[in-house]
């Protein structure tokens, strides 16, 4: 396992062992009140499904976890180390760049960069942030592009790509950087249905590679599939959370059945 | 019936050539210092520090909403004044022209800028970038390319704008001009022979800009 114990700094409510962890998160637009105290820690090696209503607050949540979304209130906590304003010398803490050094994250309308190619986009991570040669770049990202099946595409630009195509450069550009976590905010749900399986499938393979992921989605039947634990989000709170069996065949919340029977329809 | 008589102002020619040679030291000179100025102001516009920013705009909006000819005439006339120093003309007119040119520059760097998606520095920060590599490797080479028609338009503004520099007695084309017709009493082809070669230099650089436009669009 690579996770190390836990520093002395971790609050009360770290369940010794995670690898990242949301610690009362709240978040506010405004006056709009959106993320009402979030906990959440997430294992090493595990995959947890985020599921829930539209405007529940899922990918407020999600970004929330590599800082893009700044909490009003609450911590995220990497490997024991809370991530906030470096004190200098303070192994407790940890800034938002090197948090998401760690923690990559796919989005759902892709965001390639489209004044780069393929190899361009996977690996610019590696030589501008990690400061590696290029040529080591080039290598990992081949290896990354290769796994996502697109080798023969290094030299495109991503406007010659399909959908499926571009989330699958997306993922490999996360994957360049070898992130300890991946977030997934509804990866799919900007794809033909046709295209929707491609990209599931890479997700999927990472599972069983057991690469750690947080995942937010609106295909249940996959979540229940690929994750360990399934968290159900409602007005912003976590309202139910379990094992797939336990969420999908049994849900004890009743908001969450009446989420459930619109899929089942 | 008037007949047309070029010989005169041939004979000038040499006149005309120096008033262009100023015309086209004293655009790239304020277009140079606008651009540098004009990303300052962009950047303090974009800062979200709120005195920087309010100090950015009224600049912008003062320069944007009095004429160029009045900005000049109060720099060269009022300024002195207030300061007690003398200003030559050719320092009040570039510092004017560069001031001018600013204001807009840095309404069309700011919009090209905020006019790319926000996914984008997300997917930067995402992998980790900071605030500045975001900006130099992700928003800039995209909002540059995006911003170019605007630039070069306004900078085709610019260069007819330093006509106005006449006024104060910089010895430009448009000035050269009203010294030949001084000399010729021919005043037809004098402004004439200025407005053709206003035309021959412009009108390149502008079917430039179209060439540059419909390679944009054609890129996105
Ligand atoms: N930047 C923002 N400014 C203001 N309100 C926002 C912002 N981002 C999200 N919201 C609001 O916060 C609430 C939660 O949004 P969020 O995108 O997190 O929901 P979601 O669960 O991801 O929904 P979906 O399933 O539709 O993606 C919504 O009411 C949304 O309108
Ligand atoms: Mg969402």
């Amino acid at each position: 396992m690579t996770s190390k114990p836990s520093s002395t700094s971790t609050p009360s409510s770290a369940s010794s062992g995670s690898l990242l962890e949301a610690s009362g998160i709240t978040k506010n637009f405004g006056a709009l009140k959106v993320l009402h105290g979030i906990d959440l820690a997430v294992k090493a090696g595990e995959v947890l499904s985020i599921i829930g209503p539209s405007g529940s607050g899922k990918s407020t949540f999600i970004r929330c976890m590599n800082m893009l979304e700044r909490p009003d209130a609450g911590d995220i906590i990497f490997r024991g180390r809370r991530v906030g304003p470096k004190h200098v010398g303070d192994a407790h803490f940890m800034g938002q760049g090197e948090l998401r050094r760690h923690v990559g994250m796919v989005f759902q309308h892709f965001n390639l960069f489209p004044h780069k190619t393929v190899l361009e986009n996977v690996i610019e991570g590696p030589v501008v942030v990690q400061r590696k040669s290029r040529a080591e770049a080039v290598e990992i990202a081949m290896d990354y592009i290769a796994k996502v099946g697109l080798a023969e595409k290094r030299d495109a630009w991503p406007n010659q790509l399909s959908g499926g195509q571009k989330q699958r450069v997306a993922i490999a550009r996360a994957l360049a950087m070898q992130p300890d976590a991946l977030l997934l905010d509804e990866v799919t749900s900007a794809l033909d249905p046709e295209l929707v399986g491609e990209v599931l499938g890479v997700v999927r393979s990472l599972a069983d590679q057991g690469m750690t992921m947080v995942i937010v989605t609106h295909e249940i039947s996959f979540a229940a599939d690929v994750s360990e634990r399934i968290v159900f989000m409602e007005a912003g709170r976590i309202a139910a959370e379990g094992s797939p069996t336990d969420i999908l065949r049994s849900p004890s919340n009743e908001r969450l059945k009446a989420f459930l029977s619109r899929f089942h329809a | 019936m008037y007949t047309w008589s070029f010989a005169p102002i041939l004979q000038a020619s040499d006149l005309f050539l120096l008033g262009a040679w100023i015309t086209v030291v004293y655009t790239i000179g304020s277009i140079a210092l606008g651009l540098v100025l004009g990303l300052a102001v962009c950047f303090a516009r974009l800062s979200g520090n709120g005195p920087l920013n309010w100090f950015a705009q009224g600049f912008q909006e003062l320069f944007r909403c009095t004429p160029l000819l009045v900005q000049l005439l109060w720099i060269y006339y009022a300024l002195p004044l207030i300061l007690g120093i003398d200003i030559p003309n050719w320092a009040a007119a570039m510092t004017t022209l560069s001031l001018y040119a600013a204001a807009f520059y840095a309404e069309v760097f700011r919009g090209g800028i905020v006019s790319i998606d926000k996914g984008q520095s997300e997917a930067g920060a995402a992998i980790g970038m900071s605030g500045w590599q975001v900006m130099r490797r992700i928003v800039l080479p995209q909002a540059i390319r995006r911003m170019m028609p605007a630039f070069i338009n306004q900078s085709v503004t610019q260069f007819k704008n330093t006509s106005l520099v006449s006024v104060i007695s910089v010895a430009d084309l448009t000035y050269m001009a009203t010294v030949v017709n001084g000399q010729t009493y021919r005043p037809l082809e004098a402004y004439t022979a200025v407005a053709i070669l206003y035309f021959v230099i412009l009108f390149p650089i502008t079917k430039f800009a179209d060439v540059v436009e419909r390679r944009m669009r054609a890129g996105n």
